[in-house]
């Protein structure tokens, strides 16, 4: 039937594709888990990184590097911005609060880029090398963005449990106002949690535009992907979204090999349906 | 209290900015969409209307009278249909001017009308069509219908105007299914899916008729599916031997796993595709991949779009069926050869007015619009605004024009569904280092020679 190679292909083909899934989730993941947010401009964000490294690199013709440098980065300075103009005010609010503004803030992006690029599909020029694994090509770009999502991850991991700022924002999580009587920050702690969930999305979203081609609407699928990875994985810890992304990327590629790929969707909400039965916090532990 | 004050005057900067930008935006990006209809969704909305002042509507003029015929339709101004939708919109209002500028249409009693168009923003929404498709008919009192772009908003604007017994002009729509309801009043201009890339194997077989390993690998959406399954039973009539085949979900970027079983199944051709963002990433990776052995690619939607240039080297070779292309090559010689009646301007002249006016060159989308009206024009000449004498020309009908063959099908099974017009295949070349986009297929339209086999197949 199917050859051992090939599956060994279908794994590798989706522990690199879901690592970028993992690396997705991973920006709305934190934001919930720290800020007690859903963000919904979590897809627009994805998206509007995607634009700004084809703006920086297509249109003004900057290097290629230095252009997914800057729409990486960009997500942190933009999420330090949005925060206060979108979240500070709603937290501790009713949540629907933060869910409309949120939701709002991915609707001007959205609209901008709707506006400004139109729903035409845009593509980086990216040549690559590809590598075989079993029969399946793999590219060296997703290699490398592969590499960088795990790194990522697990520095995020790192940076929330073995650093002074983690333990700070495990505090806030904890307890807001015995943070702040313990000389904690606790805006700007929030306010940079914000900015690091975005920079997640931003980077995600840059190194799959080096991939694939994307249109304003891509953004708003692989948020769908996030929610559920989010789910999988258990809210809010950075290793957790790395593996539930990992875990649907797996799914989803072995899906076609040894059934059909129109089985992949069918196939990921079984996972997550059995997950919110036998475990419904997610394989690992919230914050 | 300060901070309240200061709060309020903070979120009015930032609205009048983000209102600014959006404006500063809209001006400079949206071009073609002329939005005298941005009026928001009301209950009411006025109709976007256009040229000749008002001065007696349809019917009241005498004979040799000035009258004005209404033609109403919707359009996408918003929503995710916007782009293809401005384009359809497009080619219809330079119909609408090319008719008024010559002092209007020659009705069979003598009179002479102009057009006046009557279209709303369906928003992208079937909910919407449906909702202003009856206004049209019942309060505008429309003359002739045009559909909405997509066949799931003309499905949904057909189910209201057959029920009044009105007139519409499909276009936009390569849906069969429309066409199988037993609606009497609808007459579709596009290619059916189910003939959709059947010309991709006519082609292969005339390149190579050694190449017969075929994989199917097609989007797993209505429009794909319908195109695949009579793409498939047609690869089966023909002795073609089906090595692989499979669909993948709508939306899906990585192929590398299908890439690796239809390498390993050996197939020699691949048929496929969806939408253009899969059809494009498919091509792409399938570049990449440099399967051995495989010497043909025929993918649906994405290879006639301008953008398909992007993929560079990827893109020389690949086979795609389009509506229209530009360059095609119906002309009243050609109509003459077949014994077909020849209608309206030749593609040069449709092609040069269009050009001049909105400053690119039509694709389909726009050549359709234009190809609705200018078949409402041929309706208003020899049947004037007599329905059911409308219908019995449109049943009958048998017209060349730039758009290429118009014939419907006249069963009560399919009535409506269009016989007569064929895609045509183009394939991207490079040409002195540049790719341009040719047309290869069928010969009487053809521009060059096909590629075969691909360039980067090994």
């Amino acid at each position: 039937m199917v050859s051992p190679e090939l599956l060994l292909g279908g794994l590798t083909a989706g522990l690199v594709v879901g690592s970028l899934y993992g690396l997705a989730a991973l920006g709305l993941s934190i934001i919930w888990g720290i800020l007690r947010v859903v963000n919904l401009s979590h897809g627009a964000v994805i998206a509007l990184s995607m634009y700004v490294a084809y703006l920086l690199s297509v249109e003004y013709g900057y290097p290629l590097l230095a252009s997914v440098l800057i729409s990486i980065f960009f997500g942190f300075v933009l999420g330090m911005v949005a925060y206060y103009l979108f979240v500070h005010k709603v937290l501790g609010g009713p949540e629907l609060a933060s869910l409309l503004s949120t939701f709002g803030f991915g609707l001007i992006i959205l609209g901008t880029l709707q506006l400004k690029f139109g729903g035409i599909a845009r593509t980086l020029p990216v040549t690559t090398a590809t590598i075989e694994v079993g029969h399946v090509p793999i590219r060296m770009v997703q290699v490398v963005g592969a590499v960088i999502a795990i790194a990522v991850a697990i520095a995020a991991y790192l940076l929330i449990y073995r650093t002074w700022f983690g333990r700070a924002v495990r505090a806030v999580v904890m307890n807001q106002e015995a943070a702040a009587l313990m000389g904690v920050n606790v805006t700007k702690v929030l306010m940079l949690s914000f900015a690091l969930g975005l920079l997640f999305a931003s980077t995600a979203g840059t190194l799959l535009a080096l991939s694939y081609s994307f249109t304003p609407e891509t953004g708003s699928m692989y948020e769908l992907y996030s929610f559920t990875i989010v789910v999988l994985g258990g809210l809010g810890n950075p290793l957790g979204s790395l593996i539930g992304g990992i875990i649907l990327g797996i799914a989803e590629q072995l899906t076609s090999i040894v059934a059909s790929g129109s089985w992949g969707p069918l196939v990921a909400f079984v996972l997550l349906l059995v997950m919110l039965v036998i475990k419904p916090t997610g394989l690992f532990a919230k914050l | 209290m300060a901070s309240r004050t200061g709060l309020i005057i903070t979120s009015i900067i930032i609205i009048l900015v983000i209102i600014g930008a959006a404006y500063y935006l809209a001006k400079g990006g949206g071009k073609g969409t002329t939005t005298t209809s941005s009026a928001p969704a009301t209950s009411t909305p006025s109709p976007t209307t256009s040229t000749p002042p008002a001065t007696t509507t349809s019917g009241a003029g005498g004979a040799g009278g000035e009258c004005i015929v209404k033609i109403g339709f919707t359009a996408s101004l918003t929503g995710k249909l916007q782009k293809e939708s401005a384009e359809q919109l497009n080619g219809i209002k330079l119909w609408e001017e090319q008719v008024n500028s010559k002092g209007g249409v020659k009705l069979p009693d003598g009179r002479v009308c102009k057009i006046k168009l009557v279209y709303y923003d369906d928003e992208s929404k079937s909910a919407r069509v449906q909702e202003l498709y009856q206004k049209l008919i019942t309060s505008d009192k429309v003359d002739y219908l045009i559909s909405p772009y997509s066949s799931g908003l003309t499905a949904a604007a057909a189910a209201v105007t057959d029920s009044y017994h009105k007139i519409m002009i499909a276009t936009g729509a390569a849906s069969d299914s429309i066409f199988t309801k037993g609606y009497q009043y609808v007459y579709q201009l596009y290619t059916p899916a189910s003939r959709y890339m059947t010309p991709t194997v006519d082609l292969l077989m005339k390149l190579d008729p050694n190449n017969k390993k075929v994989a199917l690998l097609f989007e797993n959406s209505k429009f794909a599916k319908s195109v695949a399954a009579a793409t498939k039973k047609y690869l089966e009539e023909k002795g073609f031997q089906i090595v692989y085949e499979d669909y993948y979900p709508p939306g899906t970027t990585e192929f590398s796993t299908y890439i690796a079983k239809i390498a390993s199944s050996g197939a020699t051709a691949v048929f496929g595709g969806g939408h253009f963002q899969d059809g494009f990433n498919l091509v792409k990776q399938l570049y990449d991949a440099k399967i051995k052995g495989l010497k043909y690619v025929a993918i649906l939607v994405a290879p006639p779009e301008p953008a398909f240039a992007e993929l560079g080297d990827a893109a020389v070779g690949v086979i795609g069926p389009s509506q229209w292309e530009p360059g095609v090559k119906y002309s009243p010689d050609a109509a003459k050869k077949l014994g077909i009646e020849w209608y309206g301007p030749t593609v040069e002249e449709f092609v040069k007015a269009y050009e001049a006016k909105y400053g690119h060159t039509p694709g389909y989308h726009a050549a359709g619009g234009y190809a609705a009206g200018l078949l409402i024009q041929y309706i208003l000449e020899h049947a004037g605004l007599d329905t059911e004498k409308a219908k019995q020309l449109l049943d009958n009908l048998d017209l060349m024009t730039f758009w290429g063959h118009i014939k419907f099908d006249n069963t009560p099974e399919k009535h409506g569904l269009q016989i007569g017009h064929s895609m045509v295949l183009v394939q991207w070349q490079k040409q002195g280092g540049k790719l341009v986009k040719v047309i290869v297929y069928p010969e009487e339209a053809a521009e060059a020679e096909p590629v075969y086999p691909l360039p980067w197949g090994s």
